[in-house]
């Protein structure tokens, strides 16, 4: 909140190579999602109407905290209509 | 709504954010955006939990990566 360095990407293909998902329980992966999402929560749940609308740079792209609270929502529904298409 | 959170549910603009993101902001309804951060939690636990290890753990073509791994990055 109110940092001014520019934040790194990550490369998510590296995430996945460098992880052994076939030992962790599906389980604890899901609660660490909603353990993710229950904090963000609280994180969002206190900011001001001008944190809201603050910018920053993250991935070398200047993005604001609202635009931000949309990727999150936007990024799990992304994911979650690929799965509900790999169910069926 | 809070004003905050009335302020924070306005959809950004397209400046407020890079191009490829439109991906995902795209792809939220109108409204509450605390509300539906609330919200999906619920989605997740109901869509997740059911999901068997054996058919998180497979790649489904045409997709490269597990649910599992999905799910973990």
């Amino acid at each position: 909140m109110g940092e001014t360095q520019a934040q790194p990407g990550m490369d998510q293909d590296v995430y996945v190579a460098s992880a052994d998902y076939s030992i962790v329980p599906l389980k604890a992966l899901i609660d660490e999602l909603v353990h993710c999402r229950l904090a963000n929560l609280l994180l969002v749940q206190r900011l001001t109407q001008e944190a809201w609308n603050r910018r920053g740079v993250a991935s070398g792209y200047s993005v604001t905290v609202r635009a931000l609270a949309w990727m999150l929502v936007g990024h799990v529904i992304h994911h979650s209509r690929i799965v509900k298409s790999r169910l069926a | 709504m809070t004003i905050a959170t009335e302020l924070a549910s306005a959809r950004p603009a397209a400046n407020e954010y890079f191009e490829y993101y439109d991906t995902y902001i795209s792809k939220v309804p109108d409204g509450d955006i605390v509300a539906q951060l609330r919200d999906q939690v619920a989605e997740i636990e109901s869509l997740y939990r059911p999901i068997g290890e054996d058919v998180a753990s497979i790649i489904h073509a045409p997709y490269t990566w597990t649910i599992k791994q999905v799910m973990g990055t």
